[in-house]
C-alpha cells in the first residue's frame, strides 16, 4: 500500500532537488540504461530499462560519476539500500507481482512524466507527478503502466523500514 | 427538489491512462525461460563493468542471488 511521503524527512530534500536529478538524468545516453532482467514481468517481455546508482548496498561507481548530486543526494537518505533510474518505455505493462519481503519500503521520484502513466499498489492507483514522490511498500501487489507515446522517467530507491515505523500489512 | 441521483464521472476514466491495460495470458517456452536467463547474464555484465574492484563486483552479484546486501562498503 502507499505510505504518506511526507512522513519521510528525505522527502523534502529529493522533491526540493528534482531539476538536479532531472537534469544529470537528461545527460545520459541510451546505452547507460540496461534492460531489466526479469522480461516475465512485462508484459511485452521488454520496454523496462534501469541506471543503477546504488544496488543492494553496492555503489555503482561509473554511474555515480556520470550524475554526482543524484548520487550524492541518495546516498544521504538513511538506510538508502538501492538507488537508480527506472525508465518505462511507451505503450509498457509491468504485470501484477510483488515483491520478495526484504525490511524496505520503495520510493519514487516522478522526473519525466508523460499523461496516460499510472502505478497501482493494491487497490489504489496513483499517477507519478513530476517533482514529487510516492512510497509505497514492495511486498503488495503493484503494476506499472505507460499508455503514452513517450518514455516515462522516475528515480527509484528502496530504503531500510525506519526503526519504530508501523507497516500496515 | 427531486432526489434524483447524479452519476459522476469516474475517476477511472479509460481515456486518462489510469486504468491498468489488460492483461494477456503468459505462456512460457524454453526459448523464453533461456532467454530470460540470458538477460540476467547480461544485467550482471553491464552492471558489472560499471563496478570499481572485484570485491564489491562479488558484493553485487552474491547481493543479486540472495536479493539482500551482501557484506558492507569497504570504502
Amino acid at each position: 500500500m502507499y505510505y504518506d511521503s511526507h512522513q519521510f524527512e528525505f522527502v523534502d530534500r529529493l522533491e526540493s532537488n528534482w531539476l538536479v536529478i532531472k537534469d544529470e538524468l537528461s545527460r545520459l545516453t541510451a546505452e547507460d540504461f540496461v534492460p531489466y532482467p526479469e522480461k516475465y514481468l512485462l508484459q511485452k517481455k521488454t520496454g523496462w530499462e534501469i541506471f543503477g546508482i546504488y544496488f543492494l548496498g553496492v555503489k555503482i561507481d561509473i554511474n555515480c560519476e556520470l550524475c554526482p548530486e543524484t548520487a550524492k543526494l541518495v546516498k544521504s537518505i538513511p538506510g538508502m539500500v538501492t538507488a537508480g533510474f527506472s525508465r518505462l518505455a511507451p505503450g509498457a505493462h509491468i504485470i501484477p507481482h510483488s515483491g520478495k519481503p526484504s525490511s524496505v519500503l520503495r520510493c519514487h521520484l516522478g522526473l519525466s512524466v508523460p499523461e496516460k502513466c499510472a502505478f497501482r499498489v493494491a487497490s489504489d492507483i496513483k499517477a507519478w507527478v513530476n517533482g514529487e514522490c510516492l512510497v509505497f511498500d514492495d511486498t503488495s501487489e503493484h503494476e506499472a503502466w505507460n499508455l503514452s507515446d513517450r518514455y516515462r522517467d522516475v528515480l527509484l530507491l528502496d530504503f531500510k523500514i525506519p526503526d519504530g515505523f508501523a507497516l500496515k500489512r | 427538489m427531486s432526489d434524483e441521483l447524479i452519476e459522476q464521472p469516474s475517476d477511472l476514466d479509460l481515456n486518462s491512462g489510469l486504468t491498468p491495460p489488460p492483461r494477456e495470458p503468459y505462456r512460457s517456452s524454453l526459448k523464453e525461460d533461456i532467454g530470460q536467463g540470458w538477460a540476467f547474464v547480461q544485467f550482471v555484465w553491464r552492471i558489472s563493468k560499471r563496478i570499481r574492484g572485484s570485491r564489491n563486483r562479488i558484493r553485487f552479484i552474491i547481493g543479486l542471488i540472495f536479493w539482500k546486501p551482501f557484506l558492507p562498503d569497504d570504502r
